[in-house]
């Protein structure tokens, strides 16, 4: 994880353009842009949001795939994610990604202080989240049932482990110290997705919404569910709880599309007030292989720290790079 | 004093009819119309059989397609689905692609030999988007027969 952490993301993404601009030529099945991006868990979708589309460019005779790196500089956090994902004959996807919570100095001193834990101990901490998703289509098709509202409907899920939960040096784990009680959890997931062609004065428009069962904090990156005693008023304990999900996007032209994502969040933790995720994104896809996003994405609280009333909070909002390669 | 009055308001009624004529709502004007009507219609097609037959992905459907045959019939076709006067006389869409076994990949190769053509022949996104918005829906009757 470090590994990913020390090169730039913009770097990772010149080299796999320089890569893969020489070979454009191949030719993916699907049409440009219709598909989307891989979001934070790896799933095809928006930047936050999983779709119902499936990954990858093949068709329902072909595989295909995704491989995605994506990077969000927050004030005092950083959020990495790279992973990939096979798609077969369009209707069934599996992905795995490794997301990666970075956290400054600034936010672990004080915590360390209060805890009397040995100086420093907790410098560079990063918390991580394996994430392996499945996600099939049941019904519809996003592009070609045009002239109908039906959707393209899939159903997903998506298998989180934190590897961070109990022990940073041997000593404690962050998400164990705000109040989680499981270091696991399985997101459920159904996801519609429709795109008008010449929806939107002329230009194309895609729609989703994604409703998710789930007990994630803040994504899992601060673990699963709440311990007894540390769960928030009106959680209804840390179990599943039903969060919804949107994307609405606009193809300027064939190449660029501009959207906004909207994202609840169970809000389980006493100790740390969980908020909605937004973005509003920029995505442009040079050709069928590649697409490149830039988003300013606003997560809402994050932990900012421990005072005498508590753990402070901080705005968590910042800019989001992401790079995606898509196959055949 | 009279002239001058008229003078005025024939240059009002100008200014005013001029004002309203970009008013007229412009999506009363049919897609075959925005085209360019039949001869637009026409000259994106032809071009867009002559990259089809260009394209290695599929032209091998085309080696003894009746080519001139074939364009009559898809202007006919695409004037018809975009509100122009025309009826189209020719086969189904499930019958004229019975037995090729096209795939999805196929289809899509088409359509962007179409959008190749739309880019030669200016037509604006909006447009394209609209006419391939029309067209996607035959992906069922098209595709694996
Ligand atoms: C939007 C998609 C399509 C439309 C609107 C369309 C339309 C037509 C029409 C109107 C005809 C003539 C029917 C007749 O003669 O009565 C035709 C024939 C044919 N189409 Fe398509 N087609 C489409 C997609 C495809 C695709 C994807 C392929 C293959 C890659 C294909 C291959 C052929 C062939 C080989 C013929 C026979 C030509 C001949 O023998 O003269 N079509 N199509």
């Amino acid at each position: 994880m470090l590994r990913f952490r020390k090169l730039s993301p913009i770097a990772i993404a010149a080299t796999v353009f320089v890569m893969l601009s020489c070979q454009a030529a191949f030719a993916g099945g699907r049409l440009l842009a219709t598909g989307g991006v891989t979001e934070l868990e790896g799933s095809e979708g928006g930047g936050i949001v999983p779709w119902a589309i499936i990954a990858g460019m093949e068709t329902r005779d072909q595989v295909g795939g995704t491989a995605f790196y994506t990077h969000i500089s927050l004030p005092n956090y950083d959020v990495d994610s790279a992973g990939v994902a096979v798609g077969i004959g369009e209707r069934l996807e599996l992905s795995y990604a490794r997301e990666t919570l970075s956290i400054s100095n600034a936010i672990t001193t004080p915590i360390v202080t209060a805890l009397g834990l040995p100086l420093g101990v907790l410098d560079g901490s990063t918390i991580s989240d394996d994430v392996i998703g499945a996600k099939l289509k049941i019904a519809g098709d996003a592009v070609y049932d045009q002239g109908s509202l039906m959707p393209q409907i899939s159903i997903g899920a998506q298998h989180k482990v934190n590897t961070d939960f109990k022990q940073v040096l041997g000593v404690t784990g962050i998400p164990e110290v705000l109040g989680a009680k499981n270091a696991s959890g399985t997101d459920f997931y159904l996801a519609m997705t429709k795109v008008f062609l010449g929806g939107a004065g002329g230009l194309n428009l895609l729609l989703n919404g994604t409703i998710r069962e789930t007990e994630a904090n803040q994504d899992g990156l601060l673990g699963f569910g709440c311990a007894p005693g540390a769960c928030r008023a009106g959680s209804g304990g840390g179990g599943y709880s039903t969060q919804g999900e949107g994307s609405a996007a606009v193809f300027l032209n064939p190449n660029t599309a501009i959207g906004a994502e909207y994202r609840t969040m169970p809000n389980n933790l006493v100790s740390t007030q969980e908020d909605a995720w937004k973005d509003l994104f920029l995505a442009y896809f040079p050709n069928k292989q590649l697409a490149f996003t830039l988003a300013y994405a606003a997560l809402g609280n994050f932990p900012g720290g421990i005072s005498a009333a508590g753990i402070t909070k901080e705005q968590a909002n910042g800019l989001f790079l992401s790079g995606q390669v898509s196959f055949p | 004093m009279h002239t001058v009055r008229r003078i005025t308001m024939v240059l009002g009624a100008a200014l005013l009819i001029a004002v309203l004529i970009p008013c007229r709502p412009a999506a009363a004007a049919t897609l075959y119309d925005q085209l360019g009507q039949k001869p637009g219609i026409t000259k994106v097609l032809v071009d867009m059989v002559g990259f089809i037959v260009d394209d290695g992905r599929i032209a091998h459907y085309f080696a003894h397609a009746d080519v001139p045959h074939l364009e009559g019939e898809l202007v006919d076709q695409v004037c018809y689905v975009t509100g122009g006067p025309c009826t189209y006389t020719g086969k189904s869409m499930a019958a004229a692609h019975q037995g090729m076994h096209i795939t999805e990949a196929d289809f899509n190769a088409l359509v962007e030999d179409l959008e190749k053509s739309m880019n030669k022949n200016e037509v604006p996104i909006p447009l394209q988007n609209r006419l391939i918005g029309l067209l996607a829906p035959l992906l069922g009757p098209v595709t694996y027969k």
